[in-house]
């Protein structure tokens, strides 16, 4: 060390004007990017999400209050609830299931059973509400047995609860695969030869590792089960009061040109969504810190 | 107890894994099972532990077949190459996990586990860890801790996967003598996985060498040193000079010579081999030689004693003679 301190200066000094050079040039590179980045953010999310609360109160405080609180607006939100929680906690065993038996076990059908949790994610929502009309609708497969039992599933809340399930059904799975997968299987297999069964090594050893990976898919499954739109829209039939969901009730304010109305309803998911993306960040936060 | 290994195969989509392997391990014995990477060592480890279900063949504890016995009922304590402690868990927690998953009817009481295992931990030097996670522990200290959790549900036999591997050198030497203090303190039938020939040589009671899913030789660190079965025995353990030929009836054979088991001289002597000093390298009281053969160029490695290299008073360049005090001639295979 002794030998080194003298020249450590000297070399300082002599790198200095080199240094000074690098720090005065101005990084253009990330700030481009970042601009960039801002101006994408801002002009295709902050601006939208702004015109929906500007658009709403754009009446007064009254009528956003009016459209709100009207027994339509009211029971759409109760149905958008009711298949968020229907379909999140299903999705959210099934998904856990799927991880757990693509991650730590090998069986015949496995890339059959990826490809399958994934089809959801490929295929239009459109399409997917279409199948269930298929299937279960009165000139569907399945319809006219249904109505022998007199049970209604396409233009009723259980065809919206389907068509939810379907649609959020890859969130949970793919975001525990990875996860697991990157784990490995060697914790689960000293859990078994301590003795522990299946469940024990599930609950004690498996879920533990993975539960902030699986509170984000839930947030995540959770988000899209309240937002879709597309599956849903196809099954509901649009009856007014008992099979509108939240965002198909703010299509038909639209256009019906009652604008203010229109934007109040959907001011309430764009709520839903940012309560969402709080609780996403905190899930963020919390497990890197962990 | 006694481990009966009979006839087990295990294939691996086309890939064998073990051939036909038998084995039988006695109360008490400390077996390494010693191969180079993919000869089904760790294999057979997995499927004495019930980890792995073999193909073909049988697995008798103490004389009874567990071969469909499931690995929670098999009463074995396997220590993970990469430990596998349980991340979220304090390590008093991972040590007592054993004995907390067990049904009401046989699970000890609180006070009994809380006693276990702090004792396991006194055992491996670790007690003070108790409240620590894994994460903060050093690998050494981890390898210890994923003993005492293997030891707490009282196995009737220990399985290690590479238990050094992972570790620097230096601990490396002190844990695998505390090992062995540790298997001759509560004598229980362990079984390890190395493929490292001193390691193995070192610990282990009894070596079995395996290569390409078969055993190559069962025996004591002597017998498999001293007395190699096979080519590739030899090969493995240790270092060693390989000199082809013909047997007196003209079959194809080789001679195999570790390189302390030769002299140098100056002059030739009978059934001794001209051989010219390449380089010479003195490490403590040890001259190693690299000489080249005089009829086929091959290079011919001697180890010394330093001052016997000495008084030959040779340097690189000149021509020597070789001759073999042991050596151990094997037919080429047809």
């Amino acid at each position: 060390m002794s030998a080194l301190a003298p020249a450590v200066p000297h070399l300082t000094g002599h790198a200095s004007p080199r240094t000074h050079g690098v720090a005065r040039r101005v990084p253009w590179v990330p700030i481009a990017l970042t601009s960039a980045a801002l101006a994408f953010l801002a002009l295709f999310l902050l601006v939208p999400l702004a015109a929906v609360f500007v658009e709403a109160f754009r009446k007064g405080a009254a009528v956003y209050w009016k459209a709100v609180i009207e027994p339509d607006a009211v029971s759409a939100l109760q149905l958008t609830l009711l298949a968020a929680a229907i379909a999140v906690p299903l999705n959210l065993v099934f998904g856990v299931a799927a991880a757990w038996a693509i991650a730590k076990f090998d069986f015949r059908g496995k890339s059959l059973l990826i490809t399958l949790i994934d089809l959801p994610f490929s295929v239009s929502p459109v399409i997917s509400g279409l199948i269930y009309v298929l299937v279960f609708g009165l000139q569907g497969w399945l319809g006219p047995t249904l109505a022998g039992f007199d049970t209604q599933v396409i233009f009723a809340v259980p065809g919206i609860v389907l068509a939810t399930i379907f649609v959020t059904f890859p969130f949970v799975a793919r975001e525990l695969i990875p996860l697991m997968q990157a784990q490995g299987r060697e914790e689960e297999e000293a859990a078994a030869v301590l003795g522990a069964s299946g469940w024990q090594t599930l609950w004690h050893v498996t879920l533990p590792n993975v539960k902030w990976g699986l509170l984000y898919g839930v947030i995540l499954c959770n988000a899209r089960a309240m937002g879709e739109f597309g599956a849903v829209s196809v099954v509901s039939g649009h009856i007014r009061g008992l099979t509108n969901t939240l965002p198909l009730h703010v299509e038909i304010l639209y256009n019906e040109y009652q604008f203010a109305a229109a934007f109040a309803c959907a001011s309430l998911l764009a709520f839903l969504a940012l309560i969402t993306l709080a609780i996403k960040s905190a899930v963020e936060q919390h497990a890197t810190a962990a | 107890m006694t481990i009966q290994v009979q006839n087990v195969t295990k294939r691996f989509g086309t890939f064998e894994a073990l051939n036909g392997v038998d084995l039988e391990i006695q109360p008490g014995e400390l077996v390494a099972l010693l191969g180079p990477s993919g000869s089904g060592k760790t294999t057979l480890l997995r499927v004495i532990a019930g980890l792995e279900t073999p193909d073909a063949g049988r697995i008798l504890f103490n004389g009874v077949d567990t071969t469909a016995t499931r690995v929670q009922e098999r009463e074995v304590g396997f220590v993970f190459q990469h430990y596998a402690l349980f991340r979220h868990m304090t390590i008093f927690d991972n040590v007592a996990f054993g004995l907390t998953v067990r049904p009401r009817a046989t699970r000890p009481s609180k006070d009994e586990i809380r006693l276990r295992v702090m004792a396991l931990l006194k055992l491996v030097q670790l007690d003070w860890l108790a409240n620590r996670y894994p994460h903060q522990l050093s690998g050494g200290q981890r390898q210890r801790i994923a003993l005492a959790r293997a030891l707490a549900i009282e196995p009737k036999v220990l399985l290690l996967d590479e238990p050094f591997g992972a570790l620097d050198a230096k601990v490396r030497k002190e844990l695998r003598r505390w090992l062995r203090r540790l298997h001759d303190e509560i004598n229980l039938t362990s079984v390890f996985v190395t493929h490292d020939q001193e390691e193995a040589l070192e610990v282990a009671d009894r070596v079995v060498v395996f290569n390409h899913g078969r055993i190559e030789q069962v025996g004591t660190p002597d017998e498999v040193y001293d007395h190699p079965a096979t080519p590739f025995v030899y090969q493995f353990l240790g270092s060693v000079n390989v000199f082809h030929g013909r047997l007196q009836e003209g079959a194809p054979a080789a001679a195999y010579v570790r390189p302390h088991e030769m002299t140098v001289t100056r002059a030739p002597q009978a059934g001794s081999i001209a051989a010219t000093l390449r380089h010479v390298q003195r490490i403590g009281p040890q001259a190693r030689l690299e000489l080249q053969d005089v009829a086929n160029a091959g290079t011919i490695e001697v180890h010394l004693a330093r001052d016997h290299f000495d008084s030959l008073d040779a340097s690189e360049g000149e021509l020597l003679h070789v001759t073999p005090t042991r050596e151990r001639v094997f037919r080429h295979a047809a």
